[in-house]
C-alpha cells in the first residue's frame, strides 16, 4: 500500500530507535558484516515508514500511540542474578534442555544445554553466521524491520535429520524491565531437518511493573517428513509492549503444530506467517488469549497454502474482560496450484464486560478451484441459561462464571496434542481465572 | 413446608401467575397438572429464582424462610432443587467436575468439609450405580450428546447426590419413552422421604402412574382451579383440562 500521507515528525520512540541504531553501527567492533548489512537495510526501510499508525492497513485496530510516545533505550547485556526457577516454571519443569535469554541476550550459565542428544545443536545467532537464515521474508513488516535494524543477539536451535529429542527444548525470554524503558530485539530460529521429531517450548516472561518493549522475531523451518510441536506462552509484564513475528516454512509431508497462550503485556501483537511450501504439509496454528484491565492483544496471521494436498487448522479463542481489547486478523491464501487443500479457521471470543471489545477480520484468498476452506468468527457473552443452571445447583455466581469461562478456553487447550503441555497450559488458565476472581472480590 | 401465598408473577411484562395458593408439607408429593400455557414452568422458574421472572405480589416461604429474596444459589443451598425440563448442555465442563463443584459449594455453604476428588468419585459412583446410570456419564461434558432419557436421569442423579429437601420436577416426563420414564420414576421414588417435599409438574397423567402423588392440583390460566387426591389426575386424563377446570368454576 502506498502511503498517501506525508510523514510527520518522528515520534519519541522512533527517535530513540534511531539513536540506538546509530550507536550500534558506530560502536561495537567485531560484529559480523552480515549483521551490519542486515541492520542497515532494515533500518533504511523502517526509517522510511516508521511505526505504523492506524491509517496503515492491518493496524486499524491496534493503536501504537502509547508505544510511540515512549523512548526506549537499547538493551545492554547484564550478568546480574535473575529470579527465575526452571523447576517452578510451568514449561521449565517439562523441558529437558533450556536456552535462556535475559533482556534479549543469551545467558549460557542460566541455560541447560549439557547432554543435548546427537544431531541437536543450540548456537547463538552471532556464531551461526548469516547463511543459516533467510532474512528475506522476515524484513517485510514493521515488526520484522524493527527487529532486524536493532538486532543484537539470538539463538539457533537445530534439530538434525531424523533426530528425536526425548524431552522438550525450552527457549526462555526473561525481561527484567527495571529502570528506564528498554527495548529487546532477539531473533530465534527453529530448524527441524527432514525426519526430525521434536517439541519446542517458548516462554516470554516479564518481571515487575517496568515499561519495556519485547520485539522477538522467530524463523521456523520444518523439513520434509519432520514433526515440530511449538508451544508459546506470552506472560510479559503488565506495563510491557510485545511485538512479535513468526515466520514458518513447512515442507513436504511435514507437520508443524503450534499453540500460543497470551495473558501478558499492556499491548501485544503476534504476527504469524505460516507457509505450507510443499505437497502434503500439515499445520495447526492455535491459540488463546485472556485479557483484562486495559490490555490489548492482536493476532495477525497468514496461512499460505503454496502447494497441493496440505491441511491447515487455525482455532483462536479469546476471553476479554474490563476494558480490554482483542484483535484477530486471519488471512488464508491458497495459491493457484494448491489443489485439494483443506483449510479451517475459527475465531471465537467471549466478552465478559460491556467495556470489552473484540475486532475480527477473516480473509480468504483462493486461487485454486478444488479446495475445502471454512472459516468462522463468533463474538458473544456468557450463556445466561447455562449460568442459571449452574447457580440453580448451588454454585455461586462468580464460581459458575469462572467454570464457564474455563470451559470456553478449555476447548482450545484440549486440542493440544502434547499431554504435559496441555496440562501445564490448563493450569495457567486456571491461575489466570483465580487471579481475576480475587481481583473482583477486592 | 413450602408455602405459596397469592403468588403473582410476570414474564416480560405479561402476567402469567395470577394468585397461586399452595402448601406442600415435607414428606408429601404434590403434583401440579395443567395444559400448555397454564403457568407450570413459570411457577418452577419463579421458585428457582430465574432472571426475568418477576414476582409482583404474594409470598413464598420454605421452612419459614422467605425464598423470594434469595439468589438461585442460595435457594439451592437452602435445599431447593429444580429438575429442568430442558437440562442445559455445557461443553467443556465434565459432568464429574460439574457435580463436584455443586456438591462442594453446597457443603461449604452448610459449613461442611469439601470432598476431595477421590472421595467425590466414590460417592458419585455409588449413587450412579444405585440409579443404574452408566458411570461413563461422569466423564462426558455436561449433557452434551446425551439422549433425552440420559439428560433426565442425569437430573435425578444430581438430585440423589445433592440430597435437596424440596424437589421440583418440571415436566420430567417430556420426551421420554415408557422405559426411560420408568427408570426416572424409580429414581425419584427412591428419594421420597419423610423429611423431603416434592412438587411434580406435568402435562400428562402418565408420569403419575409411576410417581403416585399424595395430592393433585390443576393449574389453569395462572391459578390452581382444583385440588384433590390421585384420582383427580385420572379424571383429567379421561375428560380433559377444559372439563375439569369448568366443573370447578
Amino acid at each position: 500500500m502506498v502511503r498517501q500521507i506525508a510523514r510527520s515528525e518522528p515520534t519519541p520512540a522512533e527517535r530513540g530507535f534511531a539513536e540506538a541504531y546509530a550507536a550500534l553501527q558506530a560502536g561495537a567492533g567485531g560484529q559480523p558484516d552480515w549483521l551490519r548489512v542486515l541492520r542497515e537495510q532494515a533500518f533504511e526501510r523502517f526509517g522510511a515508514d516508521g511505526l505504523p499508525d492506524r491509517r496503515v492497513e492491518g493496524w486499524r485496530w491496534t493503536d501504537l500511540r502509547p508505544l510511540a510516545r515512549t523512548v526506549f533505550a537499547a538493551a545492554a547485556p547484564h550478568a546480574g542474578p535473575v529470579a527465575w526457577d526452571a523447576q517452578a516454571d510451568a514449561f521449565g519443569r517439562l523441558a529437558g534442555w533450556s536456552v535462556v535469554l535475559v533482556d534479549g541476550f543469551l545467558r549460557r550459565e542460566l541455560s541447560r544445554l549439557d547432554g543435548l542428544p546427537d544431531g541437536v545443536a543450540v548456537v547463538s545467532l552471532r556464531e551461526s553466521g548469516a547463511g543459516m537464515l533467510d532474512f528475506g521474508r522476515s524484513t517485510v513488516g514493521p515488526i520484522d524491520r524493527l527487529n532486524a535494524a536493532l538486532l543484537t543477539d539470538g539463538v539457533v536451535v537445530r534439530i538434525g535429520r531424523d533426530a528425536r529429542p526425548s524431552r522438550p527444548i525450552h527457549i526462555v525470554h526473561l525481561h527484567t524491565g527495571h529502570g528506564a524503558p528498554t527495548a529487546f530485539h532477539a531473533r530465534i530460529a527453529l530448524i527441524a531437518e527432514p525426519g526430525a521429531d521434536a517439541t519446542v517450548l517458548e516462554s516470554h516472561i516479564g518481571f515487575g511493573a517496568g515499561v519495556y518493549l519485547a520485539n522477538p522475531v522467530s524463523h521456523v523451518s520444518v523439513g520434509a517428513g519432520a514433526i515440530l510441536r511449538h508451544y508459546i506462552r506470552q506472560e510479559e509484564g503488565g506495563a510491557a509492549f510485545h511485538l512479535a513475528a513468526r515466520h514458518a516454512t513447512v515442507e513436504c509431508d511435514a507437520r508443524y503444530e503450534s499453540f500460543l497462550l497470551a495473558t501478558g503485556a499492556r499491548l501485544s501483537r503476534h504476527e504469524a506467517e505460516i507457509r505450507l511450501a510443499a505437497p502434503g504439509a500439515q499445520i495447526v496454528l492455535d491459540g488463546a488469549y485472556l485479557m483484562a484491565g486495559k490490555q490489548l492483544f492482536d493476532a495477525t496471521t497468514v496461512i499460505a497454502h503454496d502447494a497441493p494436498d496440505g491441511t491447515s487448522r487455525e482455532v483462536f479463542k479469546g476471553v476479554v474482560d474490563d476494558e480490554a481489547k482483542g484483535v484477530f486478523q486471519g488471512r488464508i491464501a491458497v495459491a493457484q496450484d494448491a489443489q485439494r487443500i483443506d483449510a479451517h479457521q475459527l475465531h471465537r471470543a467471549l466478552l465478559l464486560s460491556p467495556g470489552a471489545e473484540v475486532d475480527t477480520k477473516p480473509e480468504l484468498e483462493i486461487f485454486a478451484d478444488d479446495v475445502k476452506c471454512s472459516h468462522g468468527a463468533a463474538i458473544g457473552q456468557l450463556d445466561a441459561h447455562a449460568l442459571f443452571y449452574l447457580r440453580a445447583r448451588g454454585i455461586p455466581h462468580d464460581e459458575a462464571r469462572a467454570l464457564l469461562v474455563s470451559a470456553f478456553v478449555g476447548e482450545a487447550i484440549e486440542a493440544i496434542a502434547h499431554d504435559d503441555v496441555r496440562e501445564a497450559l490448563g493450569v495457567r488458565v486456571a491461575a489466570w481465572l483465580a487471579m481475576r476472581a480475587k481481583e473482583k472480590a477486592i | 413446608m413450602l408455602k405459596i401465598e397469592n403468588l403473582h408473577a410476570t414474564v416480560h411484562g405479561t402476567e402469567i401467575l395470577k394468585g397461586i395458593d399452595l402448601q406442600v408439607p415435607t414428606g408429601e408429593v404434590h403434583a401440579i397438572m395443567g395444559p400448555n400455557g397454564s403457568g407450570k414452568s413459570t411457577l418452577s422458574y419463579v421458585l428457582a429464582g430465574r432472571d426475568g421472572y418477576e414476582v409482583t405480589e404474594g409470598a413464598v416461604t420454605w421452612d419459614g424462610r422467605d425464598l423470594l429474596t434469595l439468589s438461585p444459589e442460595e435457594r439451592a443451598q437452602a435445599g431447593v432443587f429444580l429438575a429442568f425440563q430442558y437440562p442445559l448442555e455445557i461443553p467443556g465442563v465434565t459432568t464429574s467436575t460439574f457435580l463436584r463443584t455443586a456438591l462442594n459449594a453446597q457443603r461449604r455453604a452448610r459449613g461442611e468439609r469439601e470432598y476431595d476428588a477421590m472421595e467425590f468419585v466414590k460417592v458419585a459412583r455409588a449413587k450412579a450405580r444405585a440409579l443404574k446410570v452408566d458411570e461413563k456419564m461422569l466423564g462426558r461434558a455436561v449433557n452434551v450428546g446425551f439422549s433425552g432419557g440420559e439428560k433426565k436421569r442425569h437430573e435425578v442423579l444430581q438430585m440423589a447426590l445433592l440430597e435437596p429437601r424440596l424437589c421440583i420436577l418440571d415436566e420430567t416426563d417430556s420426551g421420554l419413552d415408557v422405559d426411560a420414564l420408568r427408570l426416572v420414576a424409580e429414581g425419584v421414588n427412591v428419594l421420597r422421604a419423610p423429611d423431603r417435599a416434592m412438587l411434580v409438574i406435568t402435562h400428562y397423567q402418565r408420569l403419575l402412574d409411576y410417581i403416585v402423588p399424595d395430592h393433585v392440583h390443576v393449574l389453569a390460566d395462572g391459578r390452581i382451579v382444583r385440588s384433590g387426591g390421585p384420582d383427580l389426575a385420572r379424571q383429567v386424563e379421561r375428560t380433559g383440562y377444559a372439563d375439569v377446570a369448568q366443573s370447578a368454576a
